[in-house]
């Protein structure tokens, strides 16, 4: 076979990898809308790197003076902040991705340690690595001018800790591949990450009330945590401070012992990827069904478990249809429970004891009106972009003999009502912790809520149509178009300064009976706009179709 | 005389400067089992998708049972019956929840919807798995939920876009009694295949489109005579009943079985 007589090298063939994903990357540049994505993109990236740059340079600053004072105990901080962002922030972010695009390199010819390369390089690029590695570097830069004699050992330690960060993150990220292959594996892993966000919340709130009585078992755990990493990384440089670099090869073989240990387990993983592990097949195996004498369905059993129709043809339909996708969608149902935990964790922490009387802690009329519009922000986007978890079903809102102005009317209707649910709920759990709100306060909130709620309806139905974004079920990675996030963005903001205003100024004359006025005549002259405008949709629809179908019906690579 | 079920006039589709379908005039007879068939990228998707409201036309008309479909798409649609490309599937509902949604959307009353959908449930063996999500179906069930959703409200007319792939061969059979039974109820069924043994069973008529135009239209019987009387097709196959690959190759792949030995891959094992 001329041209084909040996193999590449594994220089070579990571460059020709490397040429691909560059080709890759310029040819998706090709269309406008990716041309406006790379631009967001940039825009987050030069946020994200200001913040990173930031932080490194105060993580500098503090290690250079306490290591002046000889104080190595600071060093727990940027340590442990560096292992727990590298670790946790990806996996938030990418939430329950199946598979790595670069697997399917596989079916080339690719040598093994190209292989293993190509995963650790994957690694490193990743902003939080980029991020985390963007500090450690303050940090050794920190210690080497305050302490110049440690600059070997501040070196060796640190990199060693930078290692070990980098396996131990593509070990977790390979391991999880395997594990979130199954469809309810990666729900449930959603439902954790979002659970353990909110436990922060929940874990302040109990500080401040019981944080004495739990101290003693807190510190009875304070030798175990010896043996981990970021600890192991400050014994090693506080220990070569004040007896000398010997001292620190101990904590440096303990940091390479994890780094090996993690390495293996990584190239185990690897080893069974490059053999030909399908993790399709794994995830098909796991949700095949058993044979087994399973009932049949019968038309009465259908009919059971359909909800009651109590609104009129297709649009009871689609209205039931999207309560369905709520209940089997883990990361959008957590969403609603989030503001009721965080403000639940908020009105225990304020309303202690302990904690003085200020304008909004102790006052219902205040906090009732502050909790509705916090979660009135997170559920109402669901509004900016109805169509994110139709996929290929958009097709047959199009095929299907039935308006758009009715499939926006159900999605709203929809929307309306989880707002309406979560108010609710929040009534009594702000009576319950603080006091409960005054008639006029809960009348002006609802009035607001319903202004509010129909602007949304009434920006979002467009935005849906114009810029939509297709998002996956069971990952919490869900980014909208550039143009949904900043009209979301900005009339979010308009809408609350405009309540808040109003019930401030209301508060402010004694005359809170003003603001469910204002609010009526508000929602009043906004529900005919939006009538009319419902109409129009169809057209647009009918304009839009191609973007929405080829937006949404279709999987992002 | 009794206007034609599908009728285009005309029909083109351009993306920039790419004419996909071409000045297409098409008319398929109620009641007949017409294939679709094509090379890749000749604009059958395209096709099909303009006919079903799918997509735009960048010129010319669709008139479905009468009725222009860009000025009436709802009462069109009312009695049309779609399997697309992209099977148009919400897939987190079980098989029959999807169903009686379909149903309901297509104007069925909660009842009937139900039924029907136990009925085809059972028709396609699917309901043997109640609470399985479409998601976790195979691609032939996939198939065949899409078949039996775009079937539930009782169309006149269905359009299949490669209904078969990936449907086993017991299924594949059942799902063809079906259809002509269909048929046989005075039903249209539009079909697009690459399996053009399937197409030359099922269909009495046939079109042919190449490189975005109309190439070839009538019945099975016409088309041969029309290829046999040409001079596209070899002396062996001259005297016997030519197949419907045959006619296929005679109208849009003339030259492509000709190549010369130097001109193949001789770097091929």
């Amino acid at each position: 076979m001329a041209g084909v007589s040996r193999l590449q090298g594994v220089g070579g063939q990571i460059g020709v990898i490397a040429g691909l994903r560059w080709r890759v990357f310029c040819n998706t540049l090709r269309s406008k809308g990716s041309r406006f994505d790379m631009v967001g993109l940039v825009l987050v990236g030069s946020i994200f790197g200001l913040f990173a740059a930031g932080a490194g340079l105060g993580l500098g600053i503090l290690t250079y003076v306490f290591a002046r004072r000889g104080d190595f105990e600071i060093l727990l901080v940027p340590f442990w902040l560096v292992i727990l962002f590298w670790q946790f922030f990806p996996v938030l972010l990418s939430g329950a991705t199946t598979a790595f695009e670069y697997r399917q390199l596989l079916r080339f010819p690719l040598r093994f340690p190209a292989f293993f390369l190509l995963t650790i390089a994957y690694g490193l690029f990743d902003p939080s690595a980029l991020a985390s590695l963007l500090w450690l570097a303050c940090v050794t830069v920190g210690l080497w001018l305050a302490r110049p004699d440690l600059r070997i050992v501040a070196l060796a330690v640190i990199g060693a800790f930078a290692l070990m960060n980098l396996l131990l993150n593509r070990m977790a990220f390979a391991w999880l591949e395997r594990l979130l292959s199954r469809r309810r594996a990666r729900e449930v892993m959603v439902a954790l990450f979002l659970l353990l966000m909110v436990s922060f919340q929940l874990f302040t709130a109990v500080g401040r009330r019981w944080g004495r009585q739990l101290m003693p078992y807190l510190r009875v755990a304070q030798p175990a945590l010896q043996v981990l990493p970021p600890h192991l990384a400050r014994k090693g440089i506080d220990d070569a401070a004040r007896t000398g670099g010997r001292a620190a090869i101990p904590p440096l073989l303990w940091l390479g012992v994890y780094a090996v240990g993690f390495g293996l387990l990584l190239e185990r993983r690897l080893r069974a990827q490059y053999h030909g592990e399908d993790l399709q097949e794994f995830a098909a195996a796991g949700a095949a069904v058993r044979p087994r004498a399973a009932p049949k369905v019968s038309a009465q059993k259908i009919s059971a478990a359909s909800a009651r129709a109590w609104l009129p043809g297709p649009l009871a339909g689609l209205v039931e249809k999207e309560f369905r996708y709520l209940l089997r969608n883990t990361a959008a149902g957590l969403t609603l429970v989030l503001p009721l935990i965080i403000i639940l964790a908020i009105s225990l922490s304020w309303g202690s004891a302990r904690q003085r009387p200020g304008p909004i802690s102790r006052s219902p009329e205040m906090m009732f009106p502050g909790a509705v519009a916090y979660m009135f922000l997170i559920v109402a986007q669901y509004a900016h972009n109805a169509f994110a978890y139709e996929g290929a079903g958009i097709q047959l809102l199009f095929l299907a003999p039935v308006r758009f102005r009715d499939v926006l009317l159900a999605k709203n209707i929809f929307t309306g009502t989880l707002l309406v649910i979560e108010t609710l709920l929040l009534w009594p759990l702000v009576s319950l912790t603080i006091r409960p709100p005054s008639l006029l306060t809960l009348a002006g909130t609802f009035a607001g809520v319903l202004f509010a709620a129909l602007i949304h309806f009434l920006v979002g139905n467009w935005l849906s149509l114009k810029f939509p974004r297709r998002f996956e079920f069971g990952q919490f990675k869900r980014r909208a178009s550039g143009m949904t996030i900043l009209f979301g963005f900005v009339l979010q903001f308009a809408l609350v300064g405009m309540v808040a205003a109003v019930l401030l100024i209301a508060r402010g004359l004694g005359r809170m009976w003003l603001a469910p006025l204002v609010f009526a005549a508000l929602s009043v002259a906004t529900l005919q706009v939006y009538w009319v405008t419902l109409n129009s949709y169809d057209d647009l629809a009918v304009r839009e179709r191609e973007t929405l179908i080829g937006q949404l019906a279709r999987p992002r690579t | 005389m009794m206007e034609p079920a599908i009728v285009t006039e005309n029909l083109t589709r351009r993306f920039g400067d790419l004419v996909a379908v071409n000045q297409m005039n098409l008319a398929v007879d109620g009641g007949q089992f017409f294939g679709f068939l094509g090379p890749n990228g000749a604009g059958k998707s395209t096709t099909i998708k303009m006919l079903t409201g799918l997509l735009a036309p960048s010129s010319g008309r669709i008139r479905i049972l009468g009725a222009d479909l860009q000025q009436n798409p709802v009462e069109v649609k009312r009695q049309v019956g779609v399997v697309p490309e992209e099977l148009a599937l919400f897939d987190r509902l079980t098989g029959a929840e999807f169903l009686v949604f379909v149903g309901r959307m297509y104007g069925l009353d909660r009842a009937t919807a139900t039924q029907r959908t136990a009925e085809l449930l059972d028709f396609m063996q699917l309901a043997d798995r109640p609470k399985t999500l479409l998601t976790d179906y195979s691609h032939g069930m996939k198939k065949k939920i899409a078949l039996a959703a775009a079937v539930i409200h009782g169309p006149k007319i269905l359009f299949l876009d490669e209904p078969f792939e990936g449907v086993d061969a017991i299924a594949a059979g059942t799902l063809k009694a079906m259809l002509t039974r269909m048929t046989d109820r005075g039903a249209t069924i539009f079909l697009t295949s690459h399996v053009l043994e399937i197409v030359e069973r099922l269909c009495s008529h046939v079109a042919i489109i190449h490189r975005g135009k109309l190439v070839a239209q009538g019945s099975l019987e016409e088309l041969r005579a029309g290829v046999a009387a040409s001079a596209h097709v070899g002396d062996a196959a001259a005297g016997e009943k030519l197949t419907l690959e045959q006619i296929f190759l005679a109208i849009v792949g003339p030259g492509a079985s000709e190549r010369r030995p130097e001109e193949e891959l001789s770097w091929l094992v």
